[in-house]
């Protein structure tokens, strides 16, 4: 059942590769492993001002990393990571 | 407050803004609700799309076909979100990523909306119904966030206030300029009053607007009336004179009779009344022989009255001085319409003359200079003249020279008064080419 719901769901994610990274999100925020999103968006506002334009949650050696990429009003897109668990800034890079 | 201005700006700027709030308060209005009409139009299309990308596997549990769905229910937070309640696991879009919606069960054919509060600070207008496919019950909730819309009704709501300002602003201004548009025929009758003043005119211009015609009637009608009773009074004092002065020769032939003078101070006393019963009622007759029929106002036009006053005086004095004497008076006037009261000048010019006829051998010269404004007046006879004793206590007034010429005393303290409603000058003096008195004056109008 497991098998055939993630078999299912590799299927399904295919096209957006990622299509079940929210459900993720959800019990991990649930179980308290991650911080709200809103807590990571805030934080990534104060240091990037801009428009949230994606938000990806990748598990990178165990550690959950939140990846929040920001439209400025200058027209570029910055990609910062944030550790999901702390809030701590990792990386922060203009994508060219 | 007692500006018509102000009371008229006060009325539009109350007006106008009770307009605008009732305006405001409908266009804003009809703007959220229009936005919101919109919005819940969309949400109708997205459950209709959702709904069909919604099916019922194998297993009997929904699932969304993906890549049938618009991005925007996939990126997070981005203010469209929906929930698929069932009896299974709940779905909710990818936007909402780790937030939910406070969405209960509806019934199949019940739909509901309402607004809530959404993650980042939205405001979310929610709209759900109970649907039923493929045997599964469900509740499919959309919400959109309004954030937007609100803000874009804030800013309409600055851009109105200012605007409304504006045109407050301007309104007020045009009414302004309307105003003092209307009120110059105003300004106009105050410079006719004005003229009216100074005798230019005898009434008032009735091209007015409606509005003040009746008040200029009125002023034209009290003119009338004014010039009327003047002209009576002035009758009525000269046919008073006329008429006391059968009894006031009665009375100097009772004075003469022998009983009367065997009183000396009975005598001496009726003798000083009639005296002076006589010197007023002189004065007053020469007043109402003088004035004419004229306009009464500030106008003296010298050329106009000189003839007829010299003639007066001629023949005055031709007819009371038993004896032939050839008076001759010479008079020199510009053509200029002064700004003095025709009656004050005639009074002032009628004494100055009658003194110098009185006194003058055979000439008399009367010349008048200046403008508009100003008057220079000089009188001056060939008479014996006064020594410079006499001219001191001519100043003071009602000092006779000569008991003998009756009047004479009067007639300079009228001029002296005449001279002083004025502030002007009197001078005497005597006469450099004539030898007699010389009398000039300087007059000078305010102009009102």
């Amino acid at each position: 059942m497991v098998l055939l719901l993630g078999l299912s769901g590799l299927f399904v994610l295919t096209p957006g590769l990622s299509d079940e990274d929210h459900q993720q999100a959800r019990r991990l925020k649930e179980l308290g492993e991650i911080l709200p999103l809103e807590d990571i968006i805030k934080a990534a506002k104060a240091r990037q001002p801009g428009r949230v334009i994606e938000v990806e949650l990748e598990n990178k050696k165990g550690r959950y990393v939140y990846e929040v990429e920001l439209l400025n009003a200058r027209g570029e897109v910055w990609e910062l990571y944030f550790d999901a668990a702390t809030g701590e800034l990792i990386k922060r890079e203009r994508e060219d | 407050m007692n500006s018509v201005q102000q009371r008229l700006q006060l009325g539009l700027a109350a007006s106008v803004v009770l307009l605008m709030l009732l305006l405001w308060w409908l266009v804003a209005g009809a703007i959220e609700k229009f936005g919101e009409a919109f919005v819940q139009s969309r949400l109708e299309h997205d459950v209709d799309s959702l709904l069909s990308t919604l099916q019922v596997d194998e297993n009997g549990v929904l699932q969304l076909t993906p890549g049938r769905m618009t991005n925007i229910y996939r990126q997070p937070f981005s203010g469209h979100y929906f929930v698929v309640l069932s009896d299974g696991e709940t779905l909710y879009s990818r936007s909402l990523w780790d937030e939910s919606l406070a969405v209960s069960r509806l019934p199949k054919g019940v739909v509901r909306q309402w607004n809530t509060q959404g993650p980042a600070g939205q405001t979310l207008l929610v709209w759900a119904g109970g649907f039923q496919k493929q045997g599964q019950h469900f509740t499919l909730a959309v919400a959109e966030d309004l954030t937007p819309l609100s803000e874009s009704l804030v800013r309409f709501n600055w851009y109105f206030a200012g605007l409304s300002l504006l045109a407050l602003l301007v309104l007020l201004g045009v009414q302004h300029y309307v105003v003092r548009r209307s009120f110059r025929p105003l300004e106009q009758i105050l410079h006719e009053v004005k003229n009216l003043q100074q005798g230019e005119v005898g009434e008032l211009s009735e091209h007015v607007p409606a509005e003040v015609r009746p008040l200029v009637r009125e002023v034209n009608h009290l003119l009338r009336l004014l010039g009327e009773r003047l002209q009576r009074s002035r009758n009525a004092l000269g046919n008073l004179a006329h008429a006391l002065k059968g009894p006031l020769s009665l009375l100097t032939r009772l004075e003469q009779q022998e009983n009367v003078r065997a009183l000396p101070d009975l005598s001496a006393d009726l003798k000083q009344q009639t005296d002076s019963i006589r010197q007023l009622m002189d004065r007053e007759l020469k007043r109402a022989r003088l004035m004419g029929q004229g306009v009464p106002g500030v106008r003296f036009a010298p050329q106009e009255e000189m003839p007829v006053l010299v003639d007066v005086l001629q023949r005055m004095f031709a007819a009371t001085d038993g004896q032939e004497k050839r008076l001759k008076i010479h008079w020199q006037a510009p053509d200029v319409v002064f700004v003095f009261d025709r009656d004050d000048m005639l009074e002032l010019i009628g004494n100055l003359l009658d003194n110098a006829c009185k006194w003058a051998n055979h000439q008399v010269r009367c010349e008048l200079q200046g403008d508009e404004y100003h008057l220079q007046l000089v009188v001056e006879d060939d008479g014996p003249g006064c020594g410079d004793e006499e001219i001191k206590q001519l100043t003071a007034r009602g000092v006779r020279i000569d008991e003998a010429a009756p009047g004479h005393g009067l007639g300079l303290a009228i001029v002296r008064d005449v001279v002083e409603i004025y502030g002007g000058v009197l001078t005497l003096g005597r006469s450099p080419t004539l030898g007699g008195l010389r009398v000039s004056v300087c007059l000078e109008s305010a102009r009102t």
